[in-house]
């Protein structure tokens, strides 16, 4: 890269500037508005001449969903995911994190029990024996297993489960209740790989590692620690547990052989790159036994009134981290892939979903776990966006048609859907959610049509867009 | 008590530029000042009634978006809003915001009263808006020594630059013969919050901090006798922290966070 990731900090803070305020003041902060649901509202029913109690009530005790492949499967190469654990708010309470509002928006907005809901949990007999019934479609031909779909095909082609994508897992409900466990254990009994998201410290206590080791699937875990702050934690985590508590567990796992990827996610411009703490964070994830770690910047997600005031509330500029780090695609991006050079000249491996530096990732799955679940035989969604900007790199300079993708996803087991299929061919074509696409790639350009639409190049001598603007703008 | 037009005037502004979305506003009025101070506490605006007009006998504060009527009054901690309409009367009360009139009325003199020598004073109509691109985040302050003074939007997204003048290329925002004695701290405004402040007044001066030596704006209406417009706008700045911090007030030290690691020089 041109620069290095201090000197674009310092150009990108002088074309993003900071507030200032004339006084501070710390504001209430309600997850969401709620929609005003009626309590105890009843109706008259004229033919039965008495008065009906109309609610709609939740499962509070049990999430009634199983398996699924993600909305964001047309980007992602792990889009199969496992809700174990369920609630209203997590505890853990980590102020950039949008799912807490959605929840309470999508819970209080139809049902009139959210409010007691508590924690909840999958049924774990009944995934089991759902997924024991599918259990034969592991054994079956490759050629049969192309003709499956959606979460039939994913469990076919031992495409890694994915636990804790909506909600935190291993809270410590889940240390008295041990549902989680219970479906790490069946997972390795099966010998099916599974990927953790958490930020939790529970997975290092001996009876977790034990179903985590054992699995001959592979199991993963990405542990989120996006800065090593203490102070910084509490106000953005002030639930989770600390750096330290993190560290302990991230130890234990990959003494115990379980692969460990640090997550920084959201990288957050000038709130989490301190270069003091970045050193520090850098060896104690070292020392821990880490050498991967997976990075992404802001969600255009966040841009929510109530977290924003929820950062200002701890004293932090949201405007300018979202600005910066997020809003402008080029500039997040840029500064993101810079500041994953900073662990790279370290010795990690890094790689990241933000697509601008999806050419940059040191491995194509940008969950850098691509080298270990392959090795143990399981598969990825090779018809997606991140694994198309791959490809296209791969050809080093050939042009390559939406043919030559179709058909090499298409060795490796085909789409998980044909509507996926569609929805990636759209974004081929510099069509559909422009977020996902792989035009952001530093690098792909689109050469020409034919009559699947777009051809794209990689050209590795490209002027970098990102760079071009950042100077552009620094005038 | 019941406001006269010219108040409502000021209080319906505050209220149609919170609905258009410019600024979130509350009201605060003390004696014979209107105070408007905006959600992100980032504006602050004064208006001073006439002589002719009655002063206000009670301090009294609402949220702009709950203003229903010109006759209102405080009770229990609340403003009632009466509207009289034909045989019947309306009443809407609302409540009160946690800022008290005498503490914003407070802020405003400790930003106000300022040795004025550490500004420079330039003049700024509504015809500079039609110029502004509104989807662009920030709108700079720009000027040297020596030279005019020039309006700058970065567009981040796409990589152009406007740069905005008066006149003719090199005239900047000042006349010719008006070129800035020092330089200016490089200073942001949110392009919503300037725009804004034209709703009130169609012409402005703005007192802009020499360099080091503050980071907030001085505004005045031009025709005093048309409307007594004063406000403060913290302003945004180019260093490599991401605190928020109050402004600096010329002599004063910095509050809280740490220290500003570089000053923005173009």
């Amino acid at each position: 890269m041109k620069y290095t990731y201090w000197e674009i900090r310092e150009m990108v803070s002088k074309v993003v500037p900071r507030m200032t305020v004339l006084f501070t003041e710390k504001k209430k902060v309600s997850a969401v508005r709620e929609k005003g649901r009626k309590r105890n509202y009843q109706q008259f029913n004229l033919k039965e001449s008495e008065w009906k109690k109309q609610e709609r009530l939740l499962n509070t005790e049990e999430i009634n969903s199983f398996l699924e492949i993600s909305l964001r499967a047309q980007a992602c190469p792990m889009p199969f995911n496992m809700d174990i654990w369920d609630g209203l708010l997590c505890p853990f309470n980590c102020i950039y994190c949008y799912a807490n509002a959605f929840r309470a928006s999508l819970y209080t907005a139809f049902f009139d029990n959210s409010k007691t809901m508590g924690f909840r949990h999958c049924n774990p007999t009944y995934y089991k024996q759902e997924m024991d019934k599918m259990g034969k479609l592991r054994a079956l031909p490759f050629d049969k297993k192309k003709e499956l779909s959606g979460i039939y095909k994913a469990f076919s082609l031992d495409i890694p489960l994915r636990m804790g994508i909506r909600f935190e897992d291993f809270l410590r409900s889940e240390a008295r209740e041990k549902v989680s466990l219970e479906m790490l254990n069946y997972l390795a009994d099966i010998e099916y790989p599974v990927m953790i998201n958490s930020k939790s410290d529970l997975m290092g206590r001996d009876d977790y590692l034990d179903a985590l080791s054992r699995n001959k699937g592979g199991t993963a875990v990405h542990v989120t620690a996006i800065t090593s702050n203490n102070e910084i934690t509490k106000r953005l985590e002030p639930g989770a547990p600390s750096f330290e508590k993190r560290l302990e567990g991230i130890r234990n796992m990959t003494k115990a052989g379980i692969r460990v990827v640090a997550r920084i996610e959201p990288y957050l411009f000038l709130l989490t790159d301190e270069p003091a703490e970045l050193e520090y964070y850098m060896k104690s994830m070292w020392d821990a036994g880490v050498r991967n770690i997976t990075f992404d910047t802001y969600s255009y997600t966040a841009l929510n009134p109530g977290i924003r005031q929820s950062f200002i509330n701890a004293g932090y500029d949201f405007d300018r981290m979202y600005l910066a780090g997020c809003d402008s695609q080029p500039l997040g991006s840029l500064l993101l892939g810079a500041f994953m050079q900073l662990f790279r000249d370290y010795g990690f491996s890094c790689s990241t979903f933000d697509m601008g530096n999806a050419p940059e990732n040191d491995q194509a799955v940008c969950c850098e776990v691509g080298d270990w679940f392959e090795k143990k035989g399981a598969s990825f969604n090779y018809g997606s966006t991140v694994m198309a900007a791959r490809f296209i790199q791969e050809k080093n300079g050939t042009p390559v048609t939406w043919a030559m993708f179709r058909d090499w996803v298409d060795e490796k087991g085909g789409f998980l859907t044909s509507e996926l299929e569609q929805n990636v061919h759209e974004l081929w074509n510099l069509g559909g959610n422009v977020a996902y696409s792989h035009r952001w790639a530093a690098g792909l350009s689109p050469i020409g049509r034919n009559d699947d639409g777009v051809i794209w190049k990689w050209d590795s001598e490209a002027e970098d867009y990102r760079v071009q603007l950042l100077e552009d703008i620094s005038i | 008590m019941k406001v006269s037009s010219t108040v409502e005037q000021v209080f319906a502004h505050a209220v149609a530029l919170e609905q258009s979305g410019g600024l979130r506003n509350t009201i605060f009025a003390i004696k014979n000042r209107i105070f408007i101070l905006n959600y992100d506490h980032t504006v602050l605006l004064r208006f001073k009634l006439r002589k002719s007009e009655v002063p206000f006998s009670q301090s009294i504060s609402f949220r702009a978006n709950d203003y229903d009527s010109n006759e209102f009054h405080e009770e229990d901690g609340k403003i009632v809003f009466i509207t009289k309409n034909g045989d019947y009367t309306r009443i809407k009360k609302c409540g009160t915001p946690d800022t008290t009139p005498e503490s914003v009325q407070g802020i405003f003199a400790e930003y106000e009263e300022v040795d004025m020598d550490n500004f420079i004073a330039i003049t700024l109509d509504k015809g500079v808006i039609p110029n502004l691109d509104r989807n662009l985040s920030h709108t700079e302050f720009v000027g040297k020594k020596g030279k005019a003074l020039t309006l700058i939007q970065r567009n981040i997204y796409s990589g152009s630059i406007i740069e905005i003048t008066k006149g003719g290329d090199d005239d900047g925002l000042l006349a010719s013969d008006s070129l800035l004695s020092a330089d200016i701290e490089p200073i942001a405004i949110k392009t919503p919050d300037l725009i804004a402040l034209f709703s009130f007044q169609d012409v402005l001066t703005f007192y802009l901090p020499k360099q080091g030596v503050g980071d907030f704006i001085k505004v005045e209406s031009i025709h005093k006798q048309k409307r007594d417009m004063s406000g403060i706008i913290a302003c945004c700045i180019y260093d490599e922290i991401i605190d928020v911090k109050e402004a600096t007030k010329p002599g004063k030290k910095e509050e809280g966070g740490k220290p500003s690691m570089k000053r923005r020089t173009k």
